[in-house]
């Protein structure tokens, strides 16, 4: 069975590093980016099964990356998590309506995200 | 025939009865119609002013009131132009006197609104009926129409202070998201590292194990700094910090500050390049919020250059000014997001974007230390790329003018009035003809206040600072006397005093007097007893800003100003001045402070306020008095201290007032003081005031010479006097002299 890609999106370079190598820890084929365009070159490129997405980002923000990624039919299907620091209705409504599968607050437990995003993926599997 | 004449008169009355009745009734009739028809017209016409009633209470504003008249011209007062208007044509108060004289011609009827305030008048054109009571319901339909604007404006107001409360909370709600990512951004790493080197089973080799260990330190450390800067910005915003401004070296503090970050830029490879345009650059300012103010914008560029980049801060002088520049090769900020650089966070639109990556309040405390010292701070964009930060300082951080509590009160029409007392009561305290307060006003001393000149004169005084008089009590902030013709200036009498005033430590004005009343030159104890009035003046226009609401305070203050005014006036002889200045040149050799000779100059101005309480035929009653009278005249002394400290003299000379009536012997009043109990200014008042009295004379005694009134000052002490003070006093007459006229050759007895 081929290793599941993952795509961390974020702008803080230290918590890429850790999830990088947290992720890959259990076995993901991890790539990173910091911020929404570079994230926008790598999904098409890349090709993630799961994109975690950072909202506070410079230039194009998490929430415009999503849409963008959502508006290719491409990726139409490409499980997203956000995961932000911002717990204002504003954020995780607009990520929700932007396509996002899963909103999770900052800060996290990574063991935790880590179940959360094999939970999504084996429920892909099992729909597909 | 009998009958027949019965019956012809009989006829004849029944004809002239029933003729008369007739007549009666038809003027009755007549009279009744009339009567009638009058009424009928009244009540059309009260039906036409109430119509004309109803449609004026539906208008929205006064002029449709006028618009709604017919057949009549309504003119309304514009208080802002004094005419009256109707249209659009205008009528002066001479054009009204004209046409109200000419009553018979034209029908004109006053509108008063219920406060019995005139709006204006009716015009009649064809002379209804009904124009007084016309002019009333238009004058109950314009005070219904203003109420309601009134009412309007109060609405709009309520609604205005809703929106804005909406848009303060609004910018809380912001603020406090802001905050908390900014907050949780650092929290989530620090976790993240942690729960990597805590899970069981994980392997990680000792180098990764330090590398996580020292994340995890530099993500606390970044939490604790923005903790840090969220207080020291919190605290600037309420103005809680004290600005403590001194001499300070830009270059030096910059090239302090460089160090601290040198370390970051070379692990970055980014060049740190600092110019200054001289050795050493000098401003006055607080240096620990300049190292900040540097700090913060050396940080921003920092964040905001891509490793290997470039940094440069300038820093450079003009006349009145420093600039400090910090230029980054980042990628810049979009044009329209320049306005909201200095916000906390990204406290104006919320949008998800993150502008400045982890920005923070840094730029919003340079915004805030910059405002402090007075200065602008503006970022830019740099072409190809990049930001540059541009701070401008002014030198002197010395803005005041209106920006003190005194000055704006000094510059308030307002309080003219009692500005004018005051300066008169420094005046009669300096015994000066010529009294002007002088603000800063950018570099330039203005003339603020005064008494004794030309207002051309007061409007074209302008003083560099360290020019002239005035201008070098401001630069040095020490006093300054002059004596004789100084730098071509001639002050009348060849002598002036100006002296800084300070308000909580600061400098804020400096008051000047010349022109003597008796032409003698300004001494040290003139200067002195300004310094001390000085300080007294501040007080005083500290109260007028404190209390400009309250009246009573002020009108306490000025009462006991003017009641000080006449006092001096009524009292002031070349004797009673004379043996004040003895008084003071005896202080003087007995080696008294400069404190302690001030408070007793501003005694000796003061001490008898009280008397002013007496009745006239008391304090002139000759013989012995009786207890009640004592009590009385004891009285004047609580009373002396009470207006002192009205006046807001310091403690010292109210000490002095209240101690002036000891004996040295203990049997004085209030408290029985004796011997060295007393405060030495009070007892040299004591003397000073037998002098005085002695020399003057009273309605119940004589009048003596200097020689007699010596003696008998001589026999008195260690009883009423201290012996010390009298010695003092005679060894300075001895040395000095005393210039007074003496009374007792001349023979001149006081009137009774």
């Amino acid at each position: 069975m081929r290793s599941y890609k993952v795509l961390i999106v974020d702008d803080e370079p230290h918590l890429t590093k850790i999830l990088k190598h947290s992720f890959e820890a259990v076995g993901y084929e991890v790539a990173t980016a910091v911020d929404g365009i570079s994230c926008l070159n790598s999904v098409s490129h890349f090709r993630p099964d799961i994109i975690i997405m950072d909202i506070m980002m410079p230039h194009v923000s998490g929430i415009e990356a999503v849409r963008m990624i959502r508006n290719n039919p491409d990726f139409s299907e490409t499980l997203i998590v956000a995961l932000s620091a911002r717990i204002d209705k504003e954020a995780t409504d607009g990520m929700r309506r932007a396509g996002a599968d899963l909103y999770l607050n900052k800060p996290f437990t990574v063991a935790k995200l880590i179940d959360r995003v094999s939970l999504l993926l084996e429920k892909q599997l099992v729909r597909e | 025939m009998l009958y027949d004449t019965q019956q012809f008169w009989t006829t004849w009355a029944v004809a002239a009865i029933t003729a008369v009745v007739a007549v009666r009734f038809i003027v009755v009739s007549k009279i009744k119609s009339r009567i009638i028809e009058e009424s009928i017209q009244k009540i059309s016409l009260l039906e036409q002013v109430l119509g004309n009633g109803v449609a004026l209470h539906s208008c929205a504003t006064v002029e449709d009131i006028a618009h709604n008249l017919e057949g009549v011209k309504c003119w309304l007062y514009d208080s802002k132009s004094s005419e009256f208007v109707c249209g659009d044509k205008h009528m002066d108060n001479t054009e009204f006197m004209n046409l109200s004289s000419k009553k018979s011609l034209k029908k004109i009827a006053p509108i008063y609104l219920p406060d019995g305030a005139v709006a204006g008048f009716l015009e009649s054109v064809n002379h209804p009926k009904n124009m007084a009571q016309l002019a009333a319901l238009v004058g109950v339909a314009i005070t219904s129409v203003n109420r309601r604007e009134k009412l309007l404006r109060n609405a709009r107001k309520i609604e205005n202070i809703e929106q804005q409360l909406a848009k303060t909370s609004e910018v809380q709600k912001q603020f406090i998201s802001n905050v908390s990512h900014e907050l949780r951004t650092p929290l989530t790493s620090i976790k993240a590292y942690s729960e990597a080197l805590t899970t069981p089973g994980t392997k990680a080799d000792a180098q990764t194990i330090s590398e996580f260990l020292s994340i995890i330190g530099q993500e606390s450390n970044r939490l604790d700094s923005i903790i840090n800067n969220l207080l020291d910005f919190s605290r600037l915003e309420r103005e809680q910090v004290v600005i403590n401004n001194q001499i300070t070296d830009l270059v030096a503090l910059v090239k302090g500050v460089e160090c601290g970050v040198r370390s970051e830029a070379e692990s970055r490879n980014i060049k740190l390049k600092v110019s200054c345009s001289e050795d050493r650059i000098e401003l006055i300012a607080d240096d620990d919020l300049l190292r900040q103010l540097v700090r913060h914008l050396l940080d921003n560029a920092l964040k905001f250059t891509p490793d290997g980049g470039e940094i440069s801060l300038t820093v450079s002088e003009g006349v009145s000014s420093v600039r400090i520049s910090v230029e980054d090769d980042g990628l810049g900020v979009p044009e329209n997001e320049l306005a909201y650089l200095f916000d906390r966070f990204y406290q104006v639109d919320g949008s998800t974007t993150r502008k400045h990556a982890g920005q923070g309040v840094g730029l919003a405390i340079c915004k805030e230390v910059v405002g402090q010292h007075g200065g602008r701070i503006w970022g830019e964009k740099v072409v190809p790329s990049g930001m540059r930060f541009n701070v401008v300082l002014p030198r002197k951080n010395e803005v005041y003018k209106c920006n003190t509590e005194i000055g704006e009160v000094l510059c308030s029409n307002q309080q003219a009035g009692f500005i004018s007392d005051l300066i008169h009561w420094v005046a009669e305290l300096m015994r000066s003809r010529v009294v002007s307060i002088m603000l800063p006003d950018n570099d330039q001393l203005i003339i603020a206040a005064a008494m004794g000149l030309p207002e051309n004169r007061v409007q074209a005084t302008k003083l560099r600072i360290g020019e002239g008089v005035a201008g070098k009590a401001w630069q040095t902030g020490k006093p300054i006397l002059v004596n004789g013709d100084v730098s071509g200036r001639n002050y009348k009498g060849d002598t002036a005093l100006s002296v800084p005033l300070f308000h909580k430590g600061k400098i804020v004005a400096v008051v000047n007097v010349t022109d003597r009343i008796d032409n003698k030159p300004f001494g040290k104890h003139e200067q002195l007893l300004l310094e001390s009035v000085g300080e007294k003046l501040v007080h005083s226009l500290d109260k007028i800003a404190k209390y400009r609401e309250s009246n009573d305070q002020l009108l306490t203050l000025r009462d006991t100003m003017k009641l000080a005014v006449a006092v001096r006036r009524a009292r002031a002889d070349s004797i009673s001045q004379e043996c004040k200045d003895l008084c003071l040149r005896t202080a003087t050799r007995m080696n008294l402070s400069e404190k302690q000779i001030a408070s007793l100059a501003m005694a000796l101005q003061v001490y008898d306020l009280g008397v002013s309480g007496i009745p006239e035929p008391l304090l002139n009653k000759p013989g012995a008095l009786n207890a009640a009278e004592w009590e009385l005249i004891r009285g004047h002394l609580q009373k002396s201290c009470d207006y002192a400290q009205i006046l807001g003299v310091p403690l010292e000379t109210v000490e002095v007032i209240r101690y002036s009536h000891e004996r040295y012997n203990g049997s004085g009043y209030p408290e029985k003081l004796s011997g060295k109990e007393i405060p030495l200014g009070a007892r040299l008042l004591a003397v000073s005031d037998a002098l005085t009295a002695m020399l003057q004379g009273r309605p119940w005694k004589k009048a003596k010479s200097l020689a007699g009134a010596l003696a008998e000052i001589d026999t008195h002490q260690g009883k009423q006097f201290c012996p010390e003070v009298v010695s003092n006093i005679h060894a300075e007459i001895d040395a000095n002299g005393l210039d007074i006229e003496d009374k007792h050759s001349s023979n001149k007895i006081m009137s009774r």
